[in-house]
């Protein structure tokens, strides 16, 4: 290290210790913040997402609420990887929810975690914060080196020149980089001098989770905190007309009951004080607003609407390209699903401390910026006084994307004047949530003899998740919710003549954002009905799908990888049947076949293999990806097997594991992942792996029993 | 009432009708042992009693005084524990509420018994993983199991 490094060192040291003098660094805080406020003056030239500091540390702010997707790690290596830092040195903390931090993709203006979108949405960003860093250390080490920018390279935090060998660590350079004006266009790295994109990376907060020190929502400690759990009505728009809390108010340690909206909370100095006091309010609830007592009459309604309304038309119908005239064998089908929970295995819950200063809030969320607004909205201020703090979510599927739990710890805070946390019950979590909507479809096909699918008609029925929660969105699309029909408006084979239609009708709960939305449903739709019509002639399924994608090979890799290793062209095993489903999804830039092996026993289904094969365009961390894939297989078991929420007289059944069971250990299948990179950049893969699960085992239980499910679960056929 | 947890005597005045584990979590402050369902179905809030895996929502302070407690944080300082190294190196966690739950489960399986079968491992690990990390947790109980 030369003479001028030494000088720069400690220059830089000294400068860094007067900015940090005044300042909130990233960790835990005094008062017990999991990120801070916005950059200090050290690192106001990073911008929005990143901080370094003097002893070496590189600090990734994510925008995006870590629910176990994975997508910190690998927005933290593309950010590594541009910036030229050491991997080991680089932290992730969690940006808060404000407008420096919006979206780049989803709802304009909002800061919001969906849509699989995290990396495809803020890698771009984030690769050309780093990039601008970089050449700001860089240009710093040049004047320190006395050498050209050109002349410098980046490695491992450290710039050295090419030409003395001598260098700079970024540490060094710190301060004085961090005063130099911000380049609008920096130039990125060839791809091929990157060195983390593409590897297989342990995730940077697996230490963490499995010491138990990784802070979830459940696990914020404001000074002062106390307690809260809350009850909502049973019925949808319910609330409460009249309650007696005499005897709660006097149980040990409650602060006190307190109204909140359609429901009430019991604010006391120990959770477990506030759980026992909930049962002793004495409640009469006002019944609600739904239009359905009971869902399965909402389901026979759907199918109502399937027979006798006409529905709304959906895209460009092709009628009349087919030969028609090659439909010898006409065939139609009708499906059904139910509504489902999001069950994430941490509750809903938030923390919130208002004071005339402010408002604060903790909260596992996929939508901090409305938290902000609602939560002002609720209490009279302005977002400007809310500042909203993401925490790890245990779990989000799309659940975490209301903001009620928010504005109730926001409201019972200021009812008791001191900082609230609010978890929810497992009960009230699953009575509580805003479902995945029930749908019903359907489909009319024909086939020729040779086994070409030349017409489909669909008809889908069901509730618009987007209506219900974003109607702006839907009116701006010309009253088309494209969360209802997708997945039956953009199937990628090519049938001569398609034609698609949607009845919609009012949902009779609240509805919301499950795992993949609406394909969760239409890709059972439509898959199944390929399956029907195939076997009908007596064609090989998966051979039908190939010969409708002709113009797609990359749709046509993933179907042959898939089968060729579950070993669909085998000679079968005794016992095991196989099943296939796929779909493409222009939205994720991605291609997912999914090949289930199934077999009978006792009566009941027993799913032993789940063979994936994707076309993720690039991975950006391949455990990651497979991560994500292997989950979303074992989250759609659990519907496939067992997902059902019923409900009777305007109350939900179903109220926590052993009446809404999902996957565990013993059912869960050996999951083989094939990951292709077909190019293009990376695509979502966070949902992709859900949908073509419901259709493959299915079709595999067709395979093994003659039996075609029609509705989910298999529970409620006795197979499950 | 006096508790033995990770090996020191602690002092909790809650009431003995509380489930442990908010006792640990609230009271000591120990918040690796997580709130899943509190019925004893999910298994995110297990820790050892006794050397046992017990769910702590159902364990009730009253009952567990004088016996040994071990929370994730007394398994080890740094995560370096056989299980919970096991875990890192496979990648295990996603969202990670529930593997504390996981790696107390396996960690007194291992105990008890090093060479589980497969059979042995699906009946006694019943814990949910909603993330549906299953694959990998089989791939780290082998590596736990063959070390």
């Amino acid at each position: 290290m030369g003479k001028h490094c030494k000088r720069n060192l400690s220059l830089s040291r000294r400068r860094f210790l007067q900015a940090a003098a005044g300042s909130l660094l990233i960790g835990v805080t005094s008062r017990g913040l999991v990120s801070s406020p916005s950059a200090q003056p050290l690192t106001q030239g990073f911008g929005a997402f990143l901080q370094m500091s003097s002893d070496g540390g590189v600090t990734v702010h994510i925008p995006q609420l870590e629910m176990g997707q994975g997508s910190s790690t690998g927005l933290a290596m593309i950010v590594a990887d541009e910036l030229g830092a050491d991997f080991d040195q680089v932290k992730i903390a969690f940006a808060t929810g404000d407008e420096t931090h919006i979206h780049p993709l989803l709802y304009p203006g909002e800061q919001v975690t969906g849509g699989s979108a995290s990396i495809m949405g803020f890698g771009p960003v984030m690769r050309k914060a780093a990039a601008a860093a970089r050449e700001m250390l860089t240009q710093a080490a040049a004047s320190a080196l006395s050498e050209d920018t050109s002349s410098l390279e980046v490695l491992e935090s450290t710039i050295r020149s090419k030409v003395t060998g001598t260098s700079v660590a970024f540490m060094d350079v710190l301060a004085e980089a961090a005063q130099l004006p911000v380049p609008a266009e920096p130039m990125l790295l060839p791809a091929a001098n990157r060195r983390l994109v593409g590897a297989k990376t342990i995730r940077k907060d697996a230490r963490e989770k499995v010491m138990g020190t990784a802070v979830f929502g459940v696990d914020v400690e404001v000074p002062g905190m106390v307690y809260a759990t809350v009850r909502q009505a049973p019925d949808f728009g319910g609330d409460v007309e009249q309650m007696d809390v005499a005897e709660a108010s006097s149980m040990p340690g409650v602060i006190g009951v307190f109204p909140i909206p359609n429901g009430y909370g019991v604010v006391a100095e120990q959770f477990w004080q506030a759980v026992t006091a909930l049962d002793a309010v004495d409640v009469v609830w006002q019944r609600g607003t739904q239009t359905f007592n009971s869902s399965k009459a909402f389901v026979k309604e759907l199918h109502r609407l399937i027979d006798e309304e006409p529905g709304v038309p959906v895209g460009e119908h092709t009628e009349g390209q087919g030969s028609s005239e090659d439909a010898t064998y006409p065939l139609t089908a009708t499906y059904d699903v139910p509504f489902l929970a999001h069950a994430t295995m941490e509750p809903m819950n938030a923390t919130a401390h208002v004071t005339d200063e402010g408002i604060e809030v903790w909260v596992p969320s996929q939508t901090p910026t409305l938290d902000r607004q609602l939560v002002a909205d609720a209490l009279g201020r302005r977002p400007e006084e809310v500042t909203i703090y993401l925490t790890y979510a245990g779990g989000g599927f799309g659940r975490r994307g209301s903001s009620e739990y928010a504005v109730q710890a926001a409201m019972l805070s200021q009812a008791v004047g001191r900082p609230v946390k609010v978890i929810w019950t497992r009960e009230e979590d699953t009575r509580q949530d805003f479902y995945r909507p029930a749908f019903a479809a359907r489909l009319s096909g024909a086939i020729t003899p040779k086994g070409r699918i030349t017409r489909m008609s669909t008809k889908v029925a069901g509730p618009g998740v987007w209506s219900y929660n974003r109607p702006m969105i839907v009116q701006a699309m010309g009253g088309v919710d494209e969360l209802a029909v997708e997945g039956a408006h953009d199937v990628r084979y090519a049938i001569g003549q398609f034609d698609l239609t949607h009845a919609a009708i009012k949902p009779m709960r609240r509805i919301g954002y499950w795992r993949s939305i609406g394909y969760s449903h239409n890709i059972y739709f439509i898959e199944s009905m390929v399956d029907e019509l195939a076997h009908s002639v007596g064609a090989d399924p998966l051979q039908v799908r190939l010969d409708l994608l002709e113009d797609d090979p990359r749709s046509r890799t993933v179907l042959e990888a898939a089968a060729r290793q579950a070993g669909w062209y085998d000679t079968p095993k005794p016992g095991r049947h196989l099943g296939v489903g796929f779909f493409a999804a222009d939205r994720w830039q991605t291609r997912i076949a999914q090949i289930a092996d199934v077999s009978l026993a006792d009566g009941r289904i027993k799913v032993n293999r789940v063979t994936v094969a994707a076309d993720v365009g690039e991975a950006i961390n391949p455990l990651s990806v497979e991560a994500q894939i292997q989950g979303a297989v074992n989250f759609a078991l659990s519907s496939v097997l067992y997902g059902q929420i019923d409900v009777e007289d305007g109350q939900v059944l179903q109220s926590s594991f052993p009446d809404y069971p999902v996957v565990t250990l013993q059912d869960a299948p050996q999951i083989d992942v094939i990951i292709i990179e077909g190019g293009g950049g990376p695509g979502g893969v966070g949902e992709i792996g859900v949908p073509p699960l419901a259709p493959a085992i299915t079709n595999a239980v067709f395979a093994a029993t003659g039996q075609r499910i029609r509705g989910l679960p298999l529970a409620k056929h006795g197979l499950a | 009432m006096q508790l033995n947890v990770n090996g020191k005597l602690v002092e909790t005045d809650y009431d003995p009708d509380t489930p442990l584990l908010w006792v640990l979590r609230d009271d000591l402050k120990l918040k690796g042992a997580k709130f899943g369902c509190g019925i004893g179905a999910c298994g995110t809030c297990t820790v050892h009693i006794d050397g046992l895996a017990t769910r702590s929502c159902v364990a009730y302070l009253g009952d567990v005084e004088g016996a040994e407690i071990v929370t994730v944080e007394g398994l080890s300082e740094d995560g370096s524990h056989p299980v919970q190294q096991a875990w890192i190196e496979n990648d295990v966690p996603q969202c990670g509420y529930c593997q504390t739950g996981f790696v107390m489960e396996v960690a007194a399986m291992a105990a008890e018994d090093p060479k589980p079968n497969a059979q042995e491992i699906e009946e006694r690990i019943s814990n949910i993983c909603r993330c549906g990390t299953y694959d990998r947790i089989r791939t780290a109980i082998q590596q736990v199991a063959e070390s």
